[in-house]
């Protein structure tokens, strides 16, 4: 239940947050424009806090439905308006000055992404190296020629110094539905290329691990099976282990690396093993025997009670700490932002047309879901989510769908056009048109959600 | 009135329950169609074609439309346009309801009337073949017509029984508040029935959810014929069955429900 208020409160804080920017955007240009702002509200229906300033025309408020909210404008097609209002009202404003209101709001989302990414790129991430432990024989990438080692440098030109930063290119790459070039460096520090086709990966939707379907997987540190530590009173102490300890064979078998060496463990509780182990240079030979533990989802394991020799060594090969200069990081992070919305559009694009699959889509479940773990993730980790979500308001706002920020600025289009607003009745059915599509997009949306979080 | 109307019933309904039961799909859908193209014609005259060859020319598009539709019927691209259709009778029922849908008095052709009234025809047959295409289709297509019927028989029997309070005063004066709940009771008890007699893949309380929703969108298609008819200033669609007026009048209901039933079928549907 912890979980869920956990996800609950990161939802509503990314979009309290995410929909505070967007109003503030369409609030703070009108003002700037003149026109007379009544009512700041984030949230819709019912007002659960309100408050004024002095000399201020506006009311702020804080309403009951935290799935969105509204700036309301004087507007003489909303009811009536006092003489004195009306040099302030919206539709009598200029059609540019009324664009600049409407565009504001996507944009000042777009802008609060760049302002994300910047943070977090600045911040820096510690993030593991993108190295390749094990080419599956037979997949893709083996057949692209790929080879275990290599550091994967960059994918279709991009810099990939992290592993997350890869999975991101890849995941670019394949929205684009291009081939994929990657570039690595191998041990030596020579360069290579590698071509993957464009259907390498398939529908990133459709697979959870878009490397392993390629063949790929990481490499993971070979922690050696050195006895770091033994617990009194359990079986490694009473076996007579000591710290220093390097296991060499259990059962005849020889010990590759102490991930090894604890599977072994686990799965012979109750039975003696026989080790032969090195202790300052001398070969002894030893039997424990492990407890059998039931772990909290049920399983039933063995146990010694010993743990390995820290080895920070070994994991300064895999780690980098990731950050940029303020200077450097600023066109960088508008670039991020660029792709991101150029990768939405490409993804809702594929969708429309019938070659993504629909499990694309996420709803505010999944919002929820990846919020609520990026609050316990950390600071850098929520930013970046922030920002991936911000750009997917601000690019779905400007679609033009009436209801939408961009549905009137497709009827600003048509007055510019034609020289006359849309007629009210006209207006009133695209409205609907708009609601049906939304409603729709809701249904399936929520649709997708409970299936995932069901499957 | 009642006497014809009753009569007709009584001949038309073993039809349809054979025509379900015992024709194959392909069949079944130009059955439909030519039920659908007779809605076509009368609404052509309600959208204000005059002449009999333009109206004859337009049912012949519609049924190439409808041509070219069958092959795609049991594509996830059908899936989408019906879900859209369904979200759209949704919003219009709403709409309609709130009195910001209005007649206002119109002569003359009205294009898009008559684009957006085939479309919805198209897409009502399209969630019907493909309803009847699923497994276990001509039970589900069955429990539909049927669910529509008693949802008509409990609003009219309601409304005499109990109706004081209009439902859309503007477009349809004879609809009332009370009308409307007997349907949706109605529809409650058949989709219980249903639930429990497992008629349909649904558990009881998403055939309860359903069929309500059905209902209430069914009431929408006949509130938008009624729209079409009062602001031609016409009485029936038609004259085609002795009793219930043309086709359409027959037929309006069916129209909005059907993608939003299917889509309820897909959505809520098990293993489907």
């Amino acid at each position: 239940m912890e979980a869920v208020g956990l996800k609950i409160f990161g939802f509503l804080l990314a979009l309290g947050i995410l929909v505070t920017v967007h109003e503030f955007g369409h609030f703070w240009v009108a003002r700037r424009l003149g026109v007379k702002v009544l009512r700041f509200s984030i949230g819709f229906g019912r007002p659960l806090l309100r408050w004024r300033r002095r000399r201020d025309p506006t009311e702020y408020v804080v309403a009951a439905i935290p799935l969105g909210g509204y700036v309301k404008m004087v507007d003489e097609r909303e009811g009536e308006v006092a003489e004195a209002d009306l040099p302030g009202a919206f539709n009598r404003k200029p059609l540019w000055v009324r664009t600049a209101v409407v565009l504001a709001g996507p944009l000042f989302n777009l802008l609060f992404a760049v302002v994300l990414f910047w943070s977090v790129m600045v911040l820096g991430e510690n993030g593991l190296r993108p190295l390749v432990g094990e080419v599956v024989p037979g997949s893709a990438a083996a057949r692209a020629g790929f080879q275990p080692g290599e550091e994967i440098v960059s994918v279709n030109g991009e810099a990939t110094p992290t592993w997350s930063e890869m999975l991101y290119r890849f995941a670019a790459a394949s929205a684009a539905g291009d081939a994929i070039e990657i570039e690595t460096r191998d041990r030596s520090g020579r360069l290579h290329r590698h071509r993957l086709p464009a259907d390498a990966i398939g529908d990133l939707a459709e697979v959870k691990k878009p490397l392993e379907t390629l063949g790929l997987k990481p490499e993971l540190p070979k922690v050696p099976a050195v006895i770091g530590k033994v617990l009194p009173g359990e079986p490694a102490a009473e076996a007579g282990l000591q710290p220093g300890d390097r296991i060499l064979t259990m059962d005849s078998r020889p010990v590759e690396d102490w991930v090894a060496w604890v599977r072994y463990i686990r799965e012979h509780p109750l039975r003696p093993i026989r080790l032969e182990v090195e202790r300052s240079g001398r070969k002894l030979t030893l039997e424990v025997t492990p407890d059998l533990v039931t772990t909290e989802d049920g399983r039933r394991i063995g146990r010694i009670g010993a743990a390995n020799r820290p080895a920070p060594d070994l994991w300064k090969r895999y780690q980098v700490e990731y950050s940029m200069g303020a200077l450097e990081a600023a066109p960088r992070a508008v670039q991020r932002t660029w792709e991101f919305s150029a990768l939405t559009l490409k993804v809702m694009w594929r969708i429309l047309t019938g070659r993504a699959s629909l499990k694309n889509l996420g709803g505010p479940i999944t919002m929820a879901d990846a919020a609520g773990s990026a609050v316990s993730a950390g600071l850098v980790y929520f930013l970046k989510l922030l920002a991936v979500i911000s750009v997917s308001l601000g690019v779905f706002n400007l679609l033009p769908v009436p209801v939408l920020d961009g549905g009137h600025l497709l009827y600003f289009l048509y007055e510019a056009v034609t020289g006359h607003p849309p007629s009210e009745a006209a207006m009133a059915r695209a409205q609907q048109i708009g609601l049906a599509l939304l409603l729709a997009l809701m249904v399936l949306v929520f649709y997708q959600d409970i299936l995932r979080l069901s499957g | 009135m009642l006497a014809s109307r009753l009569l007709t019933a009584l001949v038309l309904v073993p039809l349809v329950f054979l025509a379900v039961l015992k024709l194959p799909e392909p069949g079944f859908a130009f059955l439909l169609g030519a039920v659908v193209l007779g809605g076509a014609w009368e609404l052509t005259r309600l959208a204000g074609l005059t002449s009999p060859s333009q109206s004859a020319l337009a049912v012949a598009l519609t049924a190439g439309v409808l041509g070219a539709l069958y092959p795609l019927r049991q594509t996830s691209l059908a899936e989408m346009a019906l879900l859209l259709l369904a979200a759209w009778w949704t919003v219009n029922l709403v709409a309609m309801l709130s009195g910001r849908v209005q007649p206002r008095s119109r002569s003359g052709l009205l294009l898009p009337r008559l684009l957006l009234g085939l479309l919805f025809l198209a897409g009502a047959w399209l969630a019907l073949v493909r309803l009847r295409g699923l497994p276990g289709g001509a039970g589900l297509v069955l429990s539909f017509l049927v669910l529509i019927w008693v949802a008509d028989s409990a609003a009219y029997f309601a409304g005499r029984r109990f109706g004081r309070r209009k439902l859309a005063p503007a477009i349809s004066p004879g609809k009332t508040v009370e009308g409307a709940m007997g349907a949706l009771t109605g529809a409650a008890l058949f989709a219980l029935l249903c639930g429990y007699a497992g008629w349909v893949p649904l558990s009881w309380p998403a055939a309860v959810g359903l069929y309500v929703a059905t209902a209430a969108v069914s009431i929408g298609g006949d509130l938008w014929e009624s729209l079409l008819k009062r602001e031609r200033g016409v009485k029936d669609s038609g004259h085609l069955l002795p009793g219930h007026g043309g086709v359409l009048d027959r037929i309006d209901s069916q129209i909005a429900a059907a993608p939003l039933f299917l889509t309820g079928i897909w959505l809520l549907g098990r293993g489907g």
